[in-house]
């Protein structure tokens, strides 16, 4: 560790002027046509024409509405409207992706999982002396912290709770599977 | 789509950040990513190598959190003469 530093600039050795994002944006310019769609597709919060997507994507728009069917017809994506043609995310695809792949867990890894998030659940819990975050008033923890940082872990105390919901479900699941078998 | 949340349409976009923790992961100046790791269970935290920093400057990362509704954050820290420093 240096002794005497003065600011980053003086030192004179800065990474190189956006060769990160410069390598990063050639990376994914590089990436073949149907994976840039769906990286695109990912992010379709909200109904987009193919035009947009295509412009996102930077490529044709027949390729961009070709790869946009695929995914609809694999279930990535819906179809909201016609004329014209608009996508969106599916978001019970995604929420079915999460529940496979918790599915495809062994049962101490769905364990070892649910420890580390009740974990941090009683972190929460201890930090804001509280059962759970829709019971937390954020005003009251600001001379300690920022609000965005309060808000930042209220938003993730509720993530870690539907995850171990997610989690329950799946073991709910497969214990009525072996059930039946 | 889970119980108990405040706003159903704001889930953790967890497809694009591990999508993005591929494409990032491969970067040459980055030298780990962690996605929801134990205590940030919403972000993808990305290690830079401190090669291009000056001595003075190490534990340099990203962490980018993505919501379903389009909200996003992205925090920049690195450790400055053992000092946490961070923007956002």
């Amino acid at each position: 560790m240096s002794t005497v530093v003065g600011s980053i600039s003086d030192e004179g050795s800065g990474p190189p002027e956006g060769s990160i994002a410069e390598e990063f944006a050639t990376a994914l310019e590089d990436q073949p046509a149907d994976e840039r769609v769906y990286r695109v597709a990912l992010q379709l919060t909200e109904p987009a024409r193919v035009a947009v997507v295509a412009e996102r994507v930077d490529c044709a728009v027949d390729t961009a509405r070709r790869h946009l069917r695929r995914l609809v017809d694999i279930g990535v994506l819906r179809q909201d409207g016609t004329e014209p043609a608009t996508f969106s995310r599916n978001e019970s695809y995604f929420e079915w992706r999460k529940r496979n792949r918790l599915a495809n867990l062994s049962e101490s890894e769905l364990q070892d999982r649910l420890s580390t998030l009740a974990n941090r659940i009683e972190t929460f819990r201890e930090r804001y002396d509280a059962s759970e975050p829709a019971a937390v008033d954020a005003l009251e923890h600001t001379d300690h912290v920022d609000i965005e940082t309060v808000w930042q872990d209220l938003s993730e105390w509720q993530t870690v709770r539907e995850r171990i919901e997610r989690i329950e479900a799946v073991r709910r699941d497969r214990a009525g599977n072996a059930g039946v078998a | 789509m889970a119980d108990g949340g405040t706003d159903p349409t704001r889930q953790v976009n967890e497809e694009t950040l591990r999508a993005l923790a591929r494409s990032l992961g491969r970067l040459s100046a980055v030298e780990t990513t962690s996605l929801f790791p134990a205590t940030r269970q919403e972000s993808l935290i990305v290690s830079l190598l401190d090669d291009h920093y000056p001595a003075s400057i190490g534990e340099v990362r990203l962490e980018i959190r993505l919501f379903t509704n389009g909200e996003f954050h992205v925090a920049y820290a690195e450790r400055y003469l053992g000092e946490l420093r961070q923007c956002r």
